[in-house]
């Protein structure tokens, strides 16, 4: 069945390198390869080949909008950025991104469901799509700008073109450099600001009017209102947050929706419109902050103390997305690690300057160095923490209490991320997240520990559930109490981390926002599971997926769908990085270590039980159908998928476990 | 007569209220027929949003030379008869609200008719931004912004 709704129809391919531009059907991954990361996956296995680096022209930059992206569908417009990472250590791994704003609804007006780009253009470049049409523009004149610089120079301070850009940061092929949109949508993780920097792709500016096929109008327009109304508050959690008073009236602080669609206040995304510059003495800034940018400011007394106070944090906070840099990386990792550097008296100031986390001067001259690669200590942190460690021969074993892996800072891992609360068990789940993935999980993995905690009375006293009654609800997506149980240590903890990689895949690839999907608690039924109409909460993505392209498939089936992306992406890890078990337990170490807080109800900080942690991993890999001495896809996972030519392939290299002892 | 009432302070710039008029009147997402629209201001933060206020003395209907424009006593809501409309535009440079929306791809004005009664625009709008309200509510005290003349983004700008 072929969908009739939701695909703008088009799958724009570019060639930097000859300037060729040709128009691909979507249909001709459809519906298999369903869209945003699914489709990405296939693509990245057709088209990547082994060896292939995050800078080489043969690596193929995909920006690709999902078919809920451009409709009414709340919280549906996301963008999805797939390739081979910058940012990936200690292998550049073919990984994902996401970024928020209006792109991705406008690329899909303009007709167009992705951008595929590969090659690399001799001089600065922009691209440039009107409406079914696009040029490869000369971007000399750009070269330096910032990101905000360069969104108004092609026309996006009116509003008319959406532009996606990169700043100096990415120009300049730092490893943490991001490619954004608006005042703060990145796609931040991965390091793709450096990827188009490779490719010498400056920007990319859309604007579109096409209408987008919906395949049953009438059901669609219910199913979206149903789960509009259904949804709670900021990240699907209980309670509405509230504005500051004092900032609305000093810094006309108001709610803004950082993605399209987007159909509840957050906690995380405020824009301001008159902050004063500390810095640039004179100017008032605006623009938003969302999600870690709040952060910038500091938070004393605790783990991130800095003292640089609202108004300069505002502001370190622009300079970093118009230079083009990661927010996550500076915060949670390179700001505590200089921290430890100058505490542990291993590196008092960087390239002339003591290191001051309380000084906006300090700030200023650290990112704007990185994303300029200037001085020796700041080019080594344009490559992230964890590569200038080996540049610059210390910090390692700081750096290895903050980043879990691949490259990244700690996320919802209850160790080097302290900004969001979670505790034993519940980072266990986060543990094998991490472990087998690529990046950063938790972007679009957010549903089980931060649901768990944001449902619970410890971060909503007011408006939670007791546990028991989590343990219930939760039981109906997990399959057992044990899952959510505070006190179920590693029982049942395989499964919501294979449940939650499903929902992950559909996230990126329908989209749907990781903040509110998928829904589970409601405080708006008898027995807090969430429901609206004839749906459960757990289905409303699905239900949206079916009315806008025709495609019906059941529970299943669409996670089915899921599942085979999650085995064509780590078939191509095994294909292109030789991935393996021993590779996902490598950050076995980090969960060793004491977590940050206690669970009330056990009284202790705990410690990963490698043994214990090794069962999980067991019992994960059999449901992926994976092999456990290795934890690649054997044969018969990879056909049962639909994936047969690429298990002869897999199979031809010997990279197919030899006995498809599936856990 | 329940007229739409915006109050721009509580938007959040979702678009929700936009992408579901486009889908309620076209049956498919198309932009060219949304009959309320939001130009985001990135920069600024200062959103505009053009809509239909139903008034009393309709300058669209009165421009009409084709007595196009006529009330739905049931409503209240000012609509366009298209077998008699003759797509000269004089309602859309008549608006004082920007709200008579130019459709390039369909090749006639676009108007407000309140959804029949039951405007879905205020039913997606999460904030309370976009309300359907009597005039006599106290609620209702707030009309938003005035109407923006020159914007491309909300139909009647140089672009037309």
């Amino acid at each position: 069945m072929a969908p009739r709704g939701g695909y703008a129809g088009s799958l724009l391919r570019v060639d930097l390198t000859t300037r060729r531009i040709e128009r691909q059907d979507t249909s001709d991954y459809l519906p298999e390869w369903y869209g945003g990361r699914a489709l990405g996956a296939r693509m990245a296995w057709d088209g990547i080949r082994p060896g292939t680096g995050a800078f080489d022209p043969g690596n193929v930059l995909m920006i690709l909008a999902g078919p809920l992206a451009g409709t009414a569908a709340p919280f549906s417009g996301r963008t999805t950025v797939c390739g081979i990472s910058a940012q990936g250590h200690p292998r550049e791994w073919f990984t994902r991104s996401s970024f928020g704003g209006h792109w991705g609804p406008e690329l899909k007006h303009a007709g167009f469901d992705g951008v595929v780009i590969t090659g690399r253009s001799e001089d600065p470049a922009v691209l440039r799509i009107d409406d079914g049409r696009c040029t490869i523009e000369d971007a000399r004149h750009l070269r330096g700008h910032g990101i905000y610089a360069t969104q108004k120079a092609l026309g996006g301070a009116s509003g008319a073109w959406k532009v996606l850009a990169i700043g100096p940061a990415g120009e300049r092929l730092s490893r943490i450099a991001i490619a954004a949109t608006e005042t703060e949508s990145a796609s931040g993780q991965g390091g793709f600001g450096a990827v188009m920097g490779s490719k010498n792709l400056k920007a990319v500016a859309v604007r579109g009017s096409r209408p987008i096929p919906v395949a049953r109008p009438q059901r669609f327009a219910e199913v979206c209102e149903l789960v509009r109304r259904e949804a709670h508050g900021s990240h699907g959690w209980p309670h509405e947050p509230r504005l500051d008073p004092g900032k609305v009236c000093r810094y006309g602080q108001k709610f803004q929706a950082c993605t399209e669609g987007c159909a509840v206040r957050c906690f995380d995304a405020r824009f301001y419109t008159t902050v004063p510059a500390v810095l640039q003495r004179g100017r008032i800034l605006s623009g938003q902050m969302d999600c870690v940018a709040g952060l910038f400011p500091g938070m004393p007394g605790g783990f991130y103390d800095w003292k640089l106070g609202f108004e300069a944090g505002f502001e370190i906070g622009q300079i970093a997305n118009d230079e083009g840099l990661n927010h996550w990386e500076i915060l949670i990792g390179m700001a505590p690690w200089l921290r430890y550097m100058r505490d542990d008296g291993i590196l008092r100031e960087v390239d002339g300057v003591e290191i001051d986390l309380d000084s906006p001067a300090f700030w200023a001259h650290l990112l704007t160095g990185i994303s300029r690669r200037q001085g020796e200590v700041r080019s080594a942190l344009a490559e992230g923490i964890v590569r200038a460690c080996d540049i610059l021969g210390l910090g390692h074993s700081r750096m290895r209490q903050l980043f879990p892996a691949w490259g990244y800072a700690g996320h919802w891992d209850g160790h080097g991320d302290r900004i969001n609360y979670v505790f034993f068990p519940y980072w266990v789940v986060s543990a094998v997240q991490w472990a087998v993935d690529t990046r950063d999980p938790i972007s679009s993995a957010h549903g089980y520990a931060q649901n768990i905690m944001g449902w619970s009375r410890i971060c909503s006293p007011y408006h939670g559930l007791e546990w028991s009654r989590i343990m219930e609800v939760s039981a109906r997506v997990y399959g057992t109490t044990a899952s959510a149980d505070p006190l179920g240590g590693y029982s049942g903890k395989a499964f919501p981390a294979w449940w939650e990689g499903n929902r992950s895949v559909m996230k990126d690839s329908l989209p749907v926002g990781d903040q509110v999907f998928p829904r589970i608690y409601s405080v708006k039924t008898p027995d807090n599971f969430a429901r609206a109409g004839d749906m459960e909460g757990p289905s409303f993505e699905r239900n949206m997926f079916a009315a806008l392209t025709g495609m019906d498939w059941d529970d299943r089936e669409m996670e089915a769908a899921s599942d085979r992306v999650i085995q064509l992406e780590r078939a191509f890890h095994v294909r292109n990085h030789s991935r393996c078990r021993a590779d996902d337990e490598s950050l076995v170490p980090y969960f060793e270590e004491e977590e940050y807080l206690v669970n009330p109800l056990i009284g202790e900080r705990r410690r990963l039980d490698a043994g214990s942690f090794g069962s999980v991993m067991d019992e994960y890999y059999a449901l992926r159908g994976w092999d456990r001495a290795t934890g690649r896809p054997t044969r018969e996972t990879l056909e049962k998928s639909g994936l047969g030519t690429e298990a002869d392939e897999l199979g031809v290299l010997g990279l197919l476990p030899a006995h498809g002892d599936e856990g | 007569m329940k007229k739409l009432f915006v109050n721009p302070v509580p938007c959040t710039a979702c678009l929700c209220c936009q992408t579901v008029c486009a889908l309620c009147r076209t049956g498919q997402q198309d932009r060219d027929g949304a009959v309320i629209r939001v130009a985001v201001d990135v920069f600024g933060g200062d959103h505009r949003l053009a809509w239909c206020r139903q008034c009393e003395d309709a300058p669209c209907a009165s421009a009409c030379p084709a007595g196009a424009i006529l009330q739905d006593s049931t409503t209240g809501a000012w609509t366009v008869d298209r077998k008699l409309c003759t797509s000269c535009k004089a309602c859309v440079a008549a608006c004082p609200c920007g709200a008579m929306f130019w459709n390039p791809s369909a090749g006639r004005p676009e108007k407000c008719d309140l959804c029949g009664g039951s405007p879905r625009c205020a039913a997606a709008c999460a904030f309370g931004a976009v309300r359907f309200l009597d005039p006599d509510d106290p609620e209702a005290g707030f009309e938003g912004m005035p109407p923006s003349e020159q914007d491309p983004l909300l139909g009647r700008g140089p672009s037309e």
